[in-house]
């Protein structure tokens, strides 16, 4: 009677995460002991590389800010702590800033869980759909009594972030290839997160223009929207918000007859 | 339930590459001499960049979706959602082919995101022939799977792979991915024979190999490692030689580079020897 398919592959994973456990997997292995020993590595090599390639991937601000050799070290501690949940890596790292949050060694650089937060929206964006924008001129085709009641669909790709720290401009900083640090980097952001056709941009927009697209987000009409914006800043321009979220193709499409949330 | 068997037949595609970001560009810009693309299904299941990208590359190329992230022979952690998700894919890109890989990949509450090795024992064969069936019907589409390289062998197997893969054609109908690669990767490691291997698998229905892939793989001093990250070693390219001689030339021929991804350039000229290789074999060197 030999042992059933489960546990042997459970012996497997057990010894791929923990290499004090390895041997009762070599002891379900055919052949010389010590070159599976060896073989073995290969498949515990691999998990630690998957996870450090995926996460260097959808976070690669995050490494140049952590440095390699620490960062290789937080996605290896993070794979162990918080198991993959998907045959789908692109989902792999969903959690890392809230991972980040719980390290004592983190905590002299508390903006990066957020750049962490920003990265993983960014990430998503590429993988999310990017509908046909509408445009200014529908929207103006909607009677001026109208207005206030429509609803402005926003791009499934489009994210909104809000953090106590300069992410944005960190994040923008690392696209140049001279990075320069924000010398303030204690400093209230309002983040945009949307597509520009294939590639992903990130604005730093006004705490009301955020408020205002938020709103949308979760499904109020536009006068609620703008009324939330007006709260923040009494001074927000409503005909220069509109245009820039349209020439940013947020906007996927303008209804008049959907009920309130 | 419907039984898929060799009158579902596969395409005869030609010679194709694996579809990787770095050469989207490549693509896009010209048409390739290549007639079909690999696709990686778990790389498409977002609506996103890729997606699209797919979309406007499947009105040029056929394309086979093959799945690295199902492991159809995971004991546990087995996500049958994931098989909606390649259906949904299936569906928006109607693919010539569709394969997954004998392996698995998760166990309770935890993916590994590898192809981990197979114990090639009769109740994983049961457990894998069930997944098998129920993939094919949910994809109404007769599907393939891959042998794979593997570092270790269970003391408990009861057949070889080739065995396993035979068995599992003739119950449930699906077709074979005949990595070339993978079968030399295993005969240095585990003193697998190649040959018996082809010729165990000439045996089945003529049309039950449905893709040859080819690959590099990389050298060390405890075994090879099937690291597809550089050209084909002469000795694959021998046993792919015995493979167009056994099989015929009509199966379609894979190269795949995932590893220092190089120019599509190098890719192509791999392409050019597997035409040649097939149309003027050169004299057998001993494996």
């Amino acid at each position: 009677m030999h042992t059933d398919l489960t546990t042997l592959q459970k012996n497997f994973a057990d010894a791929l995460l923990d290499l004090s456990r390895i041997d009762t997997a070599l002891a379900s292995f055919s052949g010389n002991p010590e070159l599976n020993r060896e073989r073995f590595g290969y498949y515990r090599g691999n998990i630690s590389a998957i996870w450090r390639q995926t996460c260097s991937s959808a976070y690669p601000v995050l490494e140049q800010l952590t440095g390699t050799g620490f960062f290789n070290e937080l996605a290896r501690a993070y794979g162990q702590a918080r198991p993959s949940n998907s045959g789908n890596l692109t989902e792999f790292g969903a959690d890392l800033a809230g991972f980040i949050e719980t390290l004592e060694h983190c905590r002299p650089y508390p903006y990066l869980s957020d750049v962490a937060a920003l990265e993983w929206l960014v990430h998503s964006a590429y993988y999310l759909e990017c509908k046909e924008p509408a445009t200014l001129v529908q929207l103006a085709s909607v009677p001026v009594a109208q207005l206030s009641q429509v609803r402005l669909q926003i791009q499934p790709a489009c994210a909104l972030l809000q953090s106590h720290w300069a992410i944005a401009e960190i994040w923008l900083a690392h696209q140049m290839e001279e990075v320069i640090f924000p010398s303030q980097p204690k400093k209230q952001n309002w983040c945009l997160i949307w597509r520009s056709g294939w590639k992903v941009q990130v604005s730093s927009i006004s705490d009301a223009s955020y408020a205002a697209l938020l709103a949308l987000q979760d499904g109020f009409a536009l006068g609620v929207a703008l009324d939330r914006a007006i709260a923040v800043d009494p001074d927000f321009n409503v005909q220069t918000a509109l245009a820039d979220w349209f020439q940013k193709q947020l906007i996927t499409s303008i209804n008049s007859t959907s009920p309130t949330p | 339930m419907t039984h898929f068997n060799t009158e579902n037949a596969f395409p005869s595609l030609g010679y194709g590459v694996g579809l990787r970001t770095r050469h989207y560009r490549d693509f896009l810009d010209k048409c390739q001499p290549v007639d079909w693309l690999e696709a990686h299904t778990e790389n498409y299941f977002g609506a996103g960049v890729d997606l699209r990208i797919l979309e406007t590359l499947r009105a040029d190329y056929p394309i086979s979706l093959h799945g690295v992230g199902l492991g159809i022979g995971s004991a546990q952690g087995y996500a049958s959602n994931h098989i909606d998700k390649i259906k949904q894919l299936a569906q928006r890109i109607q693919p010539a082919l569709i394969s997954e890989h004998l392996c698995w990949g998760a166990v309770a509450g935890r993916h590994l995101n590898d192809l981990l090795p197979m114990p090639l024992i009769h109740s994983a064969l049961a457990l894998i022939c069930e997944r098998v069936d129920h993939l094919q019907n949910t994809l109404q589409q007769r599907v393939m799977l891959e042998n794979v390289s593997s570092y270790v062998r269970f003391a408990c197997d009861e057949m070889s792979e080739t065995q396993f893969l035979s068995l599992l054609v003739q119950r449930t109908g699906c077709g074979i991915v005949l990595d070339i690669n993978n079968l030399y990767v295993n005969q240095i490691n585990h003193g697998e024979s190649a040959h018996e291997a082809l010729a165990t698998l000439a045996q089945l229905p003529t049309g039950s190999i449905g893709e040859i892939h080819l690959a590099g793989h990389l050298v060390t001093e405890s075994g090879l490692i099937d690291h597809h990250g550089c050209r084909i070693d002469p000795r694959v390219w021998t046993l792919y030689e015995q493979s167009r001689r056994q099989f015929g030339d009509q199966i379609p021929t894979l190269i795949e580079w995932d590893t220092d991804i190089p120019e599509l350039e190098v890719l192509l000229t791999e392409v050019q020897q597997a035409k040649q290789r097939t149309m003027q074999p050169t004299i057998c060197t001993p494996i």
